[in-house]
């Protein structure tokens, strides 16, 4: 019931960000639906397959802002084939056909072609913001045209993608007359790019808050980069190749004094050990530093740079500190919130780096931690159990044991009471991944106690179907299931067909589906894409008929949809 | 992985897995070459561990490393240990769950240190990472294109470590055998060496581009520093290539 007229609603409806709470709002009456719907500046969508640029467009005619992911998680890990889908074409050209004044576009996992950046760039005369995260498909060719056409360009944030490096000139493509940059990240380029256009571009851009350099722009370039920024917030620096006490190092040092506002530090790809102390003079300050890809700095110099960082909030750093550098961060950094440890020996080799002691250490030590990504090669229950007694305000909590099916090596005993202590102790746990061995029990645990629980990664888990069911039908809030080499087939699947109406996605891999159980499931649920992947056998899937309904799936990914099935998918994909 | 036992595409664990699962399923300790020892203990509450070591195994990294441990659920079966089993963590597909981008980072920094300064300190521990890395298996995964063919596709060179296991996969993956015509079939075999010959007897060449930025033949290096500068590869038509290759000269 309104009492107000549209404008006043329309008016407090801007307060409320959050697409969660803005999707809630739009429940409550026609009216309101209406109201927000034209309102809406900022849409949110997680499965770009859930839906159509179509509907987006009928729905929402007014936004700015678009988010989109497209593949499943795990194909971060190479576990989904090159060529699957999550094309942005489709949606940049029918965003570029309407009317919609798009500033800003997030990818996630999407395959972008140069093609899509030049129509990007060509469509949309207040284009303001690229931010494109672990996508592919594209090279430096396209960043030209983003950086020649959009006049208005604030951030091109490049995080972690697959560029095809041209090494042209695309930094050369903004124009002189471009001063409107904020953010600058290109960190994941691996070619050289023009130095001098770097330079000019950073001296003539006023707002320039985040920049972050690739590997290739050198100590000097760096130095005189700074003294043309000093008032940057998020420096990644590229490469730090130096002799101490060289003449660049020194304007370096002079350089980082002047940077006063400077509160992020990444990037390190590749450098020096000792280079780290020309930044001590900004520590004090710092409120997050990833120095996760510095493979070279050993343990004692990342101890000596983190004792003086007391304001850090956000610590990304490879296992190489080890337990005693966990240590001195516990005893220094009180304002942490998140911290992800990365392995350095990727399979166990031998050096113990981080134990269950380090993340022990940082739970007494971080009580505003809230966060976590652990890689280890060992854990026990009583570490775990203790974690959650010091740390009950976990909200994510992802744990790694980089060996499958490792028990806890003190009493050998699967490690599900300590997650169970975990999920327990965690009433607010949104993200967990666990690890090590473990049986239905923890599914138990999980179902009864992680009510909040959003996204589940599991991997070599579990004992029968009645681990996953515990999960469905505990986690009440579950979006993003992931399993792989677990034992649950088609009883657990099939179970609560309605419950994937509830949730974003389910994957499963090398788990005990079969085709059978998966056509069933498609036959049910019409409203869910069931999509089978198999690489090496599709041709056999349909040619043995007999033996089909028993055949194992090698992956399967379905997810609700308002759209139905999609038209991009490849010979590979199976969608039933 | 590579290597003796009949393994094709290094790319996927499946063929791997399939070679474990029916050595299992016959209950014969040797099957295909590969020993299997399987001891089972029992431990607290009945529970039971299951041991599973490689006696005589084509991969390079878990003879030196102690045996894995593998669950066995009693109800399920010894197929379903197998099938679950992950020898180690090197061998498994997408495991550890760390990003490919951070992954061929990794890899490739400890590939530049170790031809740094051979004093430091650091490069000892690189040297020994390098020494795990070259045993386990980090991914790097480059593309590889082929003329004629619009998509194109991803191979791991660190499941490789010669020039002939490439030239194997890189068949498997662009030449199937009922569709080109330009394979010859000797004593039943696919002639082997399609790619790697620059002689032009299969119509194709195999390039690859490297850290400078020049396309190059693939084979004249030693293996290592091959891996060290390759970008990406390329299967060109020999047409192309030695036009290519006139005009350098």
């Amino acid at each position: 019931m309104n009492y107000f007229p549209d404008e006043v609603i329309e008016h407090v409806f801007d307060f409320v960000t959050s697409h969660r709470d803005r999707n809630s709002i739009s429940l409550v009456c026609k009216s309101w639906f209406k109201i927000e719907r034209y309102s809406r500046q900022n849409v949110f969508i997680g499965n770009c397959y859930a839906t159509s640029p179509e509907r987006l467009l009928r729905r929402f005619p007014c936004f700015k802002s678009l988010t989109l992911k497209g593949k499943p998680h795990f194909a971060d890990f190479n576990l989904v084939p090159h060529g699957w889908g999550g094309f942005v074409q489709p949606w940049i050209e029918a965003l570029a056909r309407s009317r919609v004044g798009l500033e800003e576009l997030r990818l996630k996992r999407m395959v972008v072609t140069d093609e899509s950046l030049e129509l990007l760039s060509r469509s949309f005369v207040n284009f303001k913001s690229l931010v494109l995260v672990s996508c592919e498909g594209f090279s430096t060719d396209g960043l030209a045209s983003i950086a020649a056409n959009c006049r208005h360009l604030q951030d091109l944030d490049l995080q972690e993608n697959d560029i095809d490096d041209h090494r042209g000139q695309w930094l050369s493509c903004f124009p002189e007359t471009s001063t409107t940059l904020v953010t600058l990240n290109f960190a994941c380029l691996e070619g050289e790019t023009n130095l001098v256009a770097l330079e000019r571009l950073v001296a003539r851009s006023p707002n320039l808050r985040s920049l972050k350099l690739n590997r290739t722009v050198p100590l000097e370039a760096l130095a005189r980069l700074m003294a043309c920024a000093p008032q940057i917030v998020e420096l990644g620096v590229g490469s730090y190749e130096d002799e101490q006490d060289s003449e660049s190092c020194l304007r370096l040092q002079a350089a980082i004094r002047k940077c006063t506002s400077l509160r992020s530090l990444s990037g390190f790809l590749e450098a020096a050990p000792h280079c780290l102390s020309a930044f001590q003079p900004v520590c004090h300050n710092l409120t997050s530093l990833n120095l996760s890809y510095a493979a070279e700095i050993n343990g004692s110099h990342l101890i000596r740079l983190i004792e003086h960082c007391k304001k850090l909030q956000r610590l990304w750093i490879l296992d190489s500190i080890g337990d005693k550098g966990l240590e001195v961060v516990a005893s220094t950094c009180k304002e942490l919130q998140e911290l992800r440890v990365f392995p350095t020996d990727l399979h166990g080799g031998g050096n113990a780096a981080v134990t269950e002691d380090g993340l022990v250490a940082i739970s007494a030590g971080c009580p505003k931690l809230h966060s976590i990504l652990y890689f280890c090669q060992q854990m026990t229950n009583e570490a775990l159990i203790t974690v959650a007694k010091n740390c009950p305000n976990f909200i994510r909590f992802r744990l790694c044991i980089l060996e499958p099916h490792k028990p806890d090596h003190v009493t050998s005993q699967p490690l599900d009471e300590g997650f169970g202590a975990i999920v327990q102790a965690c009433k607010n746990l949104k993200r967990l991944s666990v690890s090590g061995l473990l049986t239905d029990q923890v599914f138990l645990y999980i179902g009864m106690f992680a009510t909040q629980l959003e996204m589940l990664s599991i991997a070599f888990a579990g004992d029968t179907d009645k681990g996953m069911l515990y999960v469905l039908n505990g986690c009440k809030k579950m979006r993003k299931l992931e399993i792989r080499d677990s034992p649950f087939g088609d009883a657990a699947l099939l179970a609560d067909v309605n419950k994937y109406e509830t949730m974003r996605s389910l994957w499963m891999s090398s788990c005990e589906v079969t085709l059978g159980g998966c056509k069933r499931l498609a036959q049910k649920a019409p409203w869910l894409n069931v999509e089978i992947i198999n690489e090496n056998d599709n041709n056999r899937m349909e040619e043995e008929n007999g033996y089909e309904g028993r055949q194992k799936v090698d992956k399967l990914y379905l997810y609700r949809t308002v759209v139905g099935t999609r038209v991009d998918a490849p010979p590979f994909v199976w969608i039933l | 992985m590579e290597g003796g036992s009949a393994i094709g595409s290094a790319s996927t664990l499946s063929n791997d897995e399939n070679l474990v699962v029916s050595s299992e399923d016959s209950s014969s300790p040797t099957e295909n070459g590969l020993e299997l020892r399987l001891t089972l203990s029992l431990g607290r509450k009945g529970y039971r561990d299951c041991r599973v070591s490689h006696v005589d195994d084509s991969s390079s990294s878990s003879s030196a490393t102690p045996s894995s441990l593998s669950r066995a659920s009693v109800t399920a079966g010894i197929k379903r240990t197998a099938d679950s089993m992950a020898p180690t963590s090197g061998q498994v597909v997408g495991w550890p769950p760390i990003r490919t981008y951070r992954m061929n980072s990794m890899v490739n920094q400890a590939k530049t240190l170790a031809m740094e300064d051979p004093n430091t300190e650091v490069r000892q521990e690189v040297n020994n990472n390098r020494d795990d890395a070259t045993k386990m298996r980090s991914s790097m995964f480059v593309k590889v294109t082929m003329d004629g063919i619009p998509i194109g596709r991803k191979i791991d060179l660190n499941a490789h470590k010669c020039y002939e296991s490439l030239s194997n996969t890189l068949e498997d993956m662009f030449l199937k055998p009922n569709t080109v015509s330009s394979t010859q079939e000797t004593d039943g075999h696919l002639e082997t060496r399609l790619k790697i010959l620059p002689d032009g007897s299969s119509g194709l060449v195999l390039t690859y581009e490297d850290k400078e930025g020049d396309w190059m033949l693939v084979g004249d290096v030693p293996w290592r520093i091959f891996i060290g500068s390759v970008k990406r590869l390329r299967i060109m038509k020999t047409s192309e290539a030695t036009g290519a290759a006139k005009m350098n000269l």
